[in-house]
Parts: structure tokens; sequence; C-alpha cells
């Protein structure tokens, strides 16, 4: 019975000319925006790659060379698009692609994705999570007002309640009529396009069939919260203009208000340093040349290392002295960018919590968790470039450490060593492993749903003409 | 003792802040009787109505529809009535074949296409309008189709509110012949309405709603058409 009754709610949503034709203007923007940023995401990997394997080329046949100007001499390391990045690339756009890894540096990453996007990429509302996010609670409620307060107000409600055994099944079926066309038009044509992309581009695997049906469920669960409200609204307001204007105004609130509120209020109560003062410190603490007096402590610390004596009896003392300060900037960058991380932490994980005022806020959350472009995730490619480049610069010293050279004796090494580095593959971590700085959003996104189908429960209870 | 009747009023009261909008009202329908209550706008037809299908609860009294209790169990009592309100607003998108199955639904009833074909026939819906959307119809097709949607209920009560306020003769006697083969059926069918003319026509009893209070309460046989019209004026005029 429901089912049918289903079915007849969405031919009434089909027919209605202004409610079917912005769900479907809204869809083709989603799916539109997809392939935008796929098909970019799938050109900018492939020049990548290309870069990649130029690099590795340029770094294998460097020619023979003193192993830690080896280390400068150094490599960029790419960071692939995340597989779910075209659904919703979140800090994607804002957050370098590459890094170059060097002794002594840990650098920042560059080319920001943003810096060549379009006009409506940049002013972020060009990805389908975004879409959906930012534009599916208008589109819904729309839907549930063309069902529930234009019946309420053409007075069929009345002939309906007159009729039915059980008013609930009315309003029910409405709601999920509602969430039918709206997930069924907006979430599964992307994700269905989606995994086909992936697996025309052989990325498809366990882990992102799992993130692509865990995507599809936050954005599925956002769209039934929301048709939950707009049908329970639409029934409580007194006529349809009332219904109307809360519905508008709950869409003002939860997809333009207060996510800019929580943004702003999460940025002063927890302000982050600036970039600047961050690379001030790591050069403070951590400076490319040291002062006699740090070069004298340095002596000592080798001595001692080495348990000898005099400076001539350790094998290889400038590469030593290099090992030693490169392995102290080491715990520089872990101290100081490490903590800079944990600010940035805290901020998306305040946000998460700040959820809990609007289901936008969590949808977002947690579509870019799930989705693998969130900063935890782009913090797990950034230690593991850095990983990588502090495996090679100490691979590098430790050859020159292992080799007798004094004074301005040079030992040196060629593409035997510099082919024992393995090449820079990253992976990304599976799903759930980067997942609890959002596990707030999740949380927040369930208490939404129990609350909207409360309230949704109520009001059909208290169903009037 | 268990009531026999269709429907039962027992002393049945509403206010609206200091409006009393039905004052006392106690009436009985036997099974396959019609009942006419008479009245102008603003007498209480609507609200006892209202009543009755549990839209509004009444103040005192009680209310039974075939043994099921309107103010404490509304849904059981609606579940017992058809109702056809005095303008029946169907989806503007659905079809009159659609439109019946979606309320037919509701009711509890699947009703497939020609059962519903046979349902509107029988309320006097032409053949050509059956699978056409309703946006366009008129009042009197939009009422056909509703006493289509209260046949497919197949209720014991058929509640009809102004039922032919805007109708044409020629839809005002189908509508006529409906009442008069559901109440063949057994159906009793409780008329809210100030058209004298089809209440001689196809009701057993009358009763004069005015300011709230039944005035007068007759059968219908025992009065003709001039002498009930003079009636009705008295009686609001008292």
């Amino acid at each position: 019975m429901t089912g049918s009754l289903i079915l007849l709610e969405l031919a009434i949503l089909h027919r209605d000319r202004r409610a079917w034709w912005s769900l479907l203007a809204l869809a083709v923007l989603v799916l539109l925006a997809f392939v935008a940023i796929a098909s970019e995401a799938a050109r900018v990997d492939h020049d990548k790659r290309q870069v990649a394997a130029a690099e590795r080329a340029r770094w294998v046949g460097q020619g023979e060379k003193d192993p830690h100007s080896a280390a400068h001499y150094s490599i960029f390391a790419f960071k692939p698009s995340p597989a779910l990045g075209a659904l919703d690339p979140a800090a994607g756009p804002f957050v370098g692609q590459t890094v170059y890894l060097e002794a002594h540096h840990q650098n920042d990453m560059l080319y920001r994705p943003q810096q060549n996007a379009s006009l409506l990429q940049r002013i972020g509302f060009a990805s389908p999570a975004a879409l959906i996010a930012g534009f599916g609670p208008l589109i819904v409620f729309l839907l549930a007002f063309t069902l529930v307060a234009q019946d309420r107000e053409r007075g069929t409600m009345r002939l309906a309640l007159g009729a039915a055994l059980r008013p609930r099944a009315i309003v029910i079926a409405k709601a999920l009529a509602v969430w039918f066309a709206a997930s069924g038009l907006l979430v599964a044509p992307v994700a269905i396009l989606s995994l086909g992309w992936l697996a025309m581009g052989g990325r498809l695997d366990g882990d992102i069939l799992l993130r692509t049906l865990c995507w599809c469920a936050v954005m599925v669960a956002y769209l039934a919260l929301l048709s939950a409200i707009g049908a329970a609204a639409s029934l409580r307001m007194r006529n349809a203009r009332l219904a109307l204007t809360a519905l508008f105004g709950l869409w003002i609130l939860f997809s333009l208000a207060l996510p800019r509120i929580a943004s702003g209020f999460v940025d002063s109560t927890w302000p982050l340093p600036s970039s600047q003062s961050v690379r001030q410190q790591m050069t403070e603490e951590a400076p490319a040349f040291w002062s006699d007096e740090d070069n004298v402590r340095h002596r000592a610390m080798l001595l001692e290392r080495y348990g000898v004596s005099r400076i001539e009896d350790v094998p290889n003392p400038r590469m030593a002295e290099l090992d030693l300060v490169e392995r102290h900037s080491h715990e520089v960058f872990d101290h100081v960018l490490g903590g800079f991380y944990a600010k940035v932490a805290a901020q998306d994980r305040m946000f998460a919590v700040l959820g809990f005022l609007s289901p936008t806020i969590a949808a977002q959350a947690a579509s870019a968790s799930v989705a693998g472009s969130d900063f935890s995730h782009h913090r797990h490619f950034i230690d593991d470039a850095e990983q990588y480049r502090r495996d090679l610069v100490n691979r590098m010293n430790a050859d020159g450490m292992a080799h007798r050279a004094h004074g301005t004796e040079r030992h040196t090494n060629d593409e035997r060593l510099w082919s024992q580095v393995p090449e820079f593959d990253y992976q990304a971590p599976p799903l759930g492993r980067l997942s609890w700085t959002a596990l707030p959003a999740f949380a927040a996104l369930l208490a939404w749903l129990g609350l909207a189908a409360i309230v949704l429960v109520l009001a059909s209870r208290r169903m009037r003409p | 003792m268990v009531s026999t009747f269709a429907l039962e009023l027992t002393s049945v009261s509403k206010s609206f802040d200091s409006h009393a909008a039905v004052i006392d009202l106690t009436l009985q329908l036997a099974p396959g009787e019609v009942y006419a209550l008479l009245g102008p706008n603003g007498a209480g037809k609507t609200t006892t109505i209202n009543m009755i299908l549990g839209f509004l609860k009444p103040d005192r009294g009680s209310i039974l529809v075939n043994q099921a209790d309107a103010v404490t169990d509304p849904l059981a009592a609606r579940a017992r009535i058809a109702y056809l309100p005095e303008t029946v607003m169907l989806h503007p998108a659905l079809t009159a074949v659609e439109n019946l199955s979606y309320f037919a639904l509701l009711a509890g009833h699947r009703i497939d296409v020609a059962t519903a074909r046979h349902l509107l026939t029988e309320a006097g819906l032409q053949e050509q309008a059956h699978a056409r959307r309703a946006e366009g119809f008129s009042k009197g097709m939009r009422q056909k189709v509703g006493v289509a949607i209260a046949l497919a209920k197949q209720a014991r009560l058929l509640l009809l509110d102004e039922p032919t306020s805007g109708l044409d003769a020629s839809a005002a006697n189908d509508l006529s012949q409906v009442i008069r083969a559901a109440s063949e059926r057994g159906i009793a069918v409780l008329m809210a309405t100030h058209d004298l003319f089809r209440v001689k026509d196809v009701a057993h009893r009358l009763g004069i709603l005015h300011a709230g209070r039944l005035v007068d309460e007759r059968d219908a046989a025992s009065i003709g058409p001039v002498e009930l019209e003079r009636l009705y004026l008295d009686r609001l005029a008292a």
C-alpha cells in the first residue's frame, strides 16, 4: 500500500513543473560539477604521473656526486587526487598538490587547484557535495511544500484525511516520495557515474567502493532528515505562505547562515598562527646556517657519539654533522608543524561538533571525511611525503658517514645508490583510519535524523485539514 | 447496550472561544437512512461534520459511528465513514483514475483500473474523463470523483457536506441517484445542506439546525416542498 502511495506521490511531483524542473536542474548541475572536477583531476593526475616519472629519471640520472648534495638535489612528490575528490573536493582546492623534498627543509606544498579554478569553483559551489549540501535543502523543502503545504492549501488534504485509515500514512508517503526523488536524482546518478569513472580509470577497489557507499549514505541521510523536516514544517504551519516562509528561513539558517557563523566562531575561538610565523619559528629553531658556538657544540656531540676525542677520528665529520642537524630539524618540524596541524585538526573537530547546530555542517564534515578529501587526509599525505624525505636524506647521509672523508675530501656515489631509493608511491589510508576528527559530524547527522523522524511523527499525529 | 445506529450523537456541544457553534445536539441515523441537516451558513453543520470525522473534539457529548467512539478513537470512527466535502479538491496532476486509486489506497483498498473506471462511471463521470488529469475538471466532475472515492471506501456511513453546492441540475440529479443507491445498499447518509429541493428528493428525515441548535426534526415524507420552505424560514426567523 505504502509503495503504491509513494509511486502516486512521485507522479504528482513529476508532473509539477516547478518542483520537478528545480530538482532536475540541480541534478544536472551536480553531474556537470562532477564531470568538470573529475576530468580536470584526471588531466592533472596524468600530468603528475608524467612529471613524477621525469623527476625519477632526473633523480636517478643526476650523475656522480656527494650523497648529501644528492639530498639537496632532491625530488618533487606529487599528491594524487583523492578517488572521491570529484564528489567532494573539500579542502583539496585550497591545499597544494606537490611538495619539494630536500634536505633540512619540510617545505610547504605548492600549486593549489584553486589557483586555476573557474569562478564557480572559487566561490565554492561547484562540487556535487557542496551543491547537495547547500542547495539540497532548498529543493527538498520545495518538494515537501509542493506535496504537503499545497495539498493543505488546496483542500486535498481534507479529502485525504477523511479517507485515510491511518492519517500518518499520508505524510509519511509524502516525505518518503520527496526523499526518494531527491536521493534518486541528486545522489544515485552521480555516485554511479563516479563508480563508472573510477572503474574505467582502474582505481575502483573495495575501499573506494565502501567510501562511495558511505558517501551516498551520508548524503541520503541528509536528504532524509531534510525531507522529514520539510514535510513536518509544511504540516504544522497555518497556511502555505507561512510554510514557504518557514522553509525558506530554515534553508538560509541551515545552509547559509550557520555554516558561516560556525566557521567564524571556530576561527576566532581556536585561531591558527600565520604560516609566516610558523615558518619563522622553524627557521629559528632549525636554522640553515649555524653559529660558531653551535658548531662547537655539534662537534662535542659527535665526539661523544663516536666515543673518540678528536674530530679526525670520526670517519666523515662533515657528513656526521649534517646528519646531526638534519635529525635535529626533524624534531623541530614535528614539534612546530605537528602543533600547527593539531590546531587545524582541532578546528575541524570543533566545526564537526557544530554539526549539532546545522545538518548542513554535519553533512559537509562527514562527506569530506568519507571522500578522503578533508584536512586529516591531506595531513596523511604530508606526513607520508615527509617520512619519504627523511628516509631519503638519512640514506644519503648514512652512505656518506660510512665512508671516510676529511677536509676537502668528498665521498661520492652514483646511480647505484640513487636507484636504491624507492619511488614515492603514495597510498591513501583506508576508510575509517582518519575519521575520528569527523566523528562528531556523523553523530550529529544521526541525531538530526532521529530528531527529524520524531518531529515528523509528532506532526503527523496532530494532522488537521 | 450496543448501539444499532450507524451514527448516534448525544448532547454534543462545541464552542469556539465564546461562540457556541453546536449546542446540545442529539440525533441518530439508522442504517440505510438518509438524514438531511438543514441550516444556513454558520448554523453549525460543518462543525458537526468535523466532530463526527474527529477533526474537532466536542466540548461535551458523545459521538458513535457504527459503535466506534469518534471522541476517544477518531481514527476508528473515521475508518467507518466515507466523506464528501463541499468542494472536492483532487490532486490536479493526477488523472481521475489515479486520484481514485490514491484515496482508495489511503482507505485501505487497492483497486485496479477496471474497478476504478467502474466506480467513476457509477458516480456519473463520463468515460472520456477517466484518464484525464483533474486540473481541468469542473466542480461537478470533481464532485463525481469524490463520490467514487466515497464509494470505494465501502463505509457504512456517508457524510456529505453541502454536496450539491455549485452543481448544475444534471450533476445534482446524478448525485441524488448515487445517494439513493447507497441508501438501498444499507449505507446511512448524513447530508449537510441548504438545498431544500434536494432534501425533499432524497432524504428520509430532516433536521433544521439554527445557531447551533437542532430546532426541528421531521420525516421528509410528512411535509411538502412548499411547507418545508415555510417551516425552514419560520425556524430561522424564530
